[in-house]
């Protein structure tokens, strides 16, 4: 059975070079090897930078707020769901966060949770329904979580348990409706966004983006081309909160709670390092690409991109599940419950995940909601009933479609 | 936001790999003869059960001299509750080693020295009369540095005064009783049953005594004494100084003799003395000798000896107020740390190698 998933792993590896190998002669036929990355992500027209996001940077900075007022137990549902909408029920404007930028712009999570073209643009049911599912999450985190927070979680009744020295915050199950719902924004808005939207040839090409590019028509008010500008939100999705934009990978993993965060954790991992640089190196020709017209050098880095931020999603989903059972198995519960809690909301982002072979997430809809019934399902009180061994098989299922192994996480 | 507090445990498999390559060694699992045993019961009966004797004295002490300030609050009784703590506080140094068995059962340390305290949350409690120190959420708002910040915040004539009302009391006494309480039950369960099954699950296994001892001994130098005491408060961590993260802040005088306390405490650990610094026994220090590990020509157990004493000689060196070396003298506290840190990678890598035994532990994720 490994055998084969091995094979199976070595063929698809074999038939990616293969398929690269291609793209790189097309390259060379259309001479792009004179298309070089800079040393930094820093593009320039005319002397001034052509490298713009701040809509990125300020949804992370919303996301930032949100996360911590999940676990201010003197916000209303209101005030939550305000911050999630950057408006209030009926759509009108408010002002919900501290950041007065934040409130000045008209930005919000909502507008861009699962709202990729690729995956979302003709399936409005779905998108409705997983943000349904963030705002579900919000309000649960106050109706059955905040009148209990000053009593101790028992199994069945939510409460604040121990993890290490600090208290978490669980339901009756012992989710973290704040965990689950920060993480799953990391697949749901941030990854879906840049892999499934920005990156996306639809959308990087979308209109008159080709010729508008060749010929360097600027979008108005602005110093850059549509098809460089929408390359760089991806961008912005990863690197949009760091202090050095143009040259992010020294504070990588502190600039805010997402995908910068968490692509830091992989980076730090020996089994794993070499990823960001990867990814940041893409980044860069894939930009230069643009200016230079080569569509398809573009899109070989977007796949790079799409590929190994991926990966690095699958990773911290098992990540957490094996530490979650080695937590129990030490008598650790509240520390159980928090990685069980953070896994719930990564294996809800795989279904953001794209699997460049099949331009489809490495897990759809209906296999990531079968596996969080399992998290939940080994009995009534949910991770309070869960097995290792449960654990273990999904772990090993998720492992299965990527390219690492359960043993390069553990360590 | 306290870092180094937050730690999940992973399963670590292994960087044994890469010890074994190059060390000819006898596999402490099935090899060797070393009297895990009697060693085990050195640590019971010579080291730790004393100390949680010595702390448990020192708090008992702690109430009486309590009640005295009640009765008669003066500068004299307040200067006598004041030192009497600080007694307690140097006597825990030793005690809080040892979060194994009942004390990791009552997560005595979490409950005992958890800083910086909360202490907007301790006024609140205070004045609302309302908490409850058995959650979670109020590790910080209890313990020992709950009571430093109350007994010294406030200076001269306003520290009785505060001190004097009826709401403080209330919380002054649920806090030493719950330290009290807690840490009898703790010394009771040593005395009784759990120091038969500490010696008696004398194995080489992950879950057997000395691999979970050595791993609560490393763990507790490297986080305790390393980064809470040095590292944080040198900034090592986050880039800037943080004066106001040391040990017992408000009467910060205090900080470098905690230090030097659990120094010795690990020293004494490591090397095989008995709380009381004479009775010897067997140690880890013993066992690597035992195994006859060097490490560049040297005993390893003498570089690591040698080691604390490097680092007891940094400590020296600095102002006793550690809060004022972290603002003043920084790259000596930074020295300091790292004289430490040498020690944790002797002890972390090449001591829990020689004697195989895994770490179990990793550091926080932070989140």
């Amino acid at each position: 059975m490994k055998l084969n998933t091995l094979s199976f792993k070595l063929l698809s590896i074999g038939f990616a070079t293969f398929l690269i190998s291609c793209e790189d002669e097309t390259n060379q036929n259309q001479d792009s090897n004179s298309v070089v990355a800079p040393a930094t992500y820093s593009f320039n027209r005319d002397g001034n930078s052509s490298v713009a996001y701040p809509g990125q940077s300020t949804r992370l900075a919303m996301g930032a707020e949100l996360n911590d007022a999940l676990l201010d137990f003197s916000k209303s549902k209101t005030d939550l769901l305000e911050m999630y909408a950057n408006a209030d029920a009926n759509g009108n404007d408010v002002n919900p966060f501290q950041d007065p930028v934040l409130n000045t712009s008209s930005k919000s999570l909502r507008s861009k949770t699962a709202a990729s073209y690729e995956y979302f643009n003709v399936n409005a049911t779905e998108s409705a329904s997983i943000k349904a599912q963030m705002e579900n999450w919000i309000e649960a985190q106050v109706d059955e979580i905040f009148p209990y927070v000053n009593q101790a979680a028992t199994a069945g009744t939510a409460g604040q348990i121990p993890d290490g020295s600090v208290a978490r915050y669980v339901n009756g199950q012992g989710l973290e409706f704040d965990q689950a719902l920060g993480k799953s924004l990391i697949g749901a808005l941030t990854l879906d966004q840049m892999l499934n939207h920005y990156l996306s040839p639809s959308v990087l090409d979308a209109g008159t983006n080709r010729e508008d590019n060749e010929n360097e028509v600027l979008v108005e008010g602005s110093n850059y081309t549509m098809m460089e500008h929408k390359w760089d939100e991806a961008y912005g999705y990863l690197f949009g909160g760091s202090a050095d934009g143009s040259a992010p990978l020294s504070t990588l993993g502190s600039d805010d709670d997402f995908l910068n965060k968490y692509l830091g954790r992989l980076e730090s991992d020996p089994d794993f390092a070499g990823i960001a640089p990867r990814i940041y190196n893409a980044f860069k020709l894939g930009r230069a690409a643009i200016v230079a017209g080569d569509y398809a050098l573009r899109d070989t880095q977007a796949a790079i991109i799409r590929e190994e931020m991926s990966e690095m999603i699958g990773v911290r989903a098992v990540y957490y599940l094996q530490a979650a059972k080695k937590a129990f198995n030490d008598g650790q519960n509240g520390t159980a419950f928090h990685d069980l809690s953070e896994a719930y909301g990564f294996i809800y982002s795989l279904r953001f995940t794209h699997n460049v072979a099949t331009a489809q997430p490495y897990f759809n809809a209906s296999e990531v909601q079968a596996f969080l019934g399992d998290l939940l399902g080994d009995g009534a009180n949910g991770f309070w009933d869960l097995q290792a061994s449960t654990l273990d098989k999904m772990s090993i299922d998720i492992a299965a479609r990527f390219r690492f192994e359960i043993n390069q996480v553990n360590n | 936001m306290f870092g180094m507090q937050r730690w999940i445990g992973i399963t670590a498999i292994l960087a044994v790999t890469l010890s074994c390559v190059e060390e000819t060694k006898p596999d402490a699992n099935t090899g060797d003869n070393f009297d895990r045993r009697a060693m085990l019961g050195f640590w019971a009966d010579e080291i730790i059960i004393p100390a949680y004797q010595d702390y448990n004295t020192e708090l008992s002490q702690l109430e009486a001299v309590y009640l005295d300030f009640k009765q008669s609050p003066n500068a004299q009784t307040l200067n006598n509750l004041r030192a009497q703590f600080g007694q307690v506080y140097l006597a825990w140094q030793s005690a809080s080693l040892f979060e194994i068995g009942p004390a990791e059962t009552r997560s005595l340390l979490n409950h005992s020295n958890i800083y910086p305290c909360d202490t907007g949350e301790i006024l609140a409690a205070i004045q609302s009369g309302t908490y409850n120190l058995t959650l979670p959420s109020t590790f910080d708002s209890q313990g020992l540095p709950a009571l430093d910040f109350i007994l010294f915040f406030k200076t001269g004539g306003d520290a009785i005064d505060f001190l004097k009302e009826s709401d403080t009391q209330a919380y002054v006494e649920s806090l030493i009783a719950r330290l009290l309480l807690l840490n009898s039950e703790t010394l009771q369960a040593w005395q009784t049953s759990y120091r038969n099954t500490f010696v008696d699950n004398d194995g080489s296994s992950a879950n057997a005594s000395v691999n979970k001892m050595a791993n609560d001994f490393i763990f507790h130098f490297e986080k305790e004494l390393r980064a809470g005491k040095v590292g944080i408060p040198a900034g090592v961590f986050s880039g800037n100084k943080l004066p106001n993260r040391v040990e017992a802040y408000y009467q910060a005088q205090l900080s470098k003799a905690l230090f030097l306390e659990s120094l010795a405490a690990h020293q004494r650990f490591f090397e095989g003395l008995g709380h009381d610094s004479t009775t010897a026994g067997p140690s880890l220090k013993a066992y690597l000798d035992y195994l006859n590990i060097e490490s560049n020509g040297l005993l390893l157990s003498d570089r690591i000896l040698n080691q604390f004493e490097e680092a007891r000689q940094k400590a020296q060196i600095l102002d006793n107020n550690f809060a004022y070396a972290a603002e003043h003298n920084t790259a000596d506290l930074l020295a300091l740390f790292d004289a430490l840190q040498q020690n944790v990678v002797w002890i972390k890598v090449d001591l829990m190698q020689a004697l195989n035994i895994r770490i179990d532990y990793v550091d926080a994720d932070g989140d």
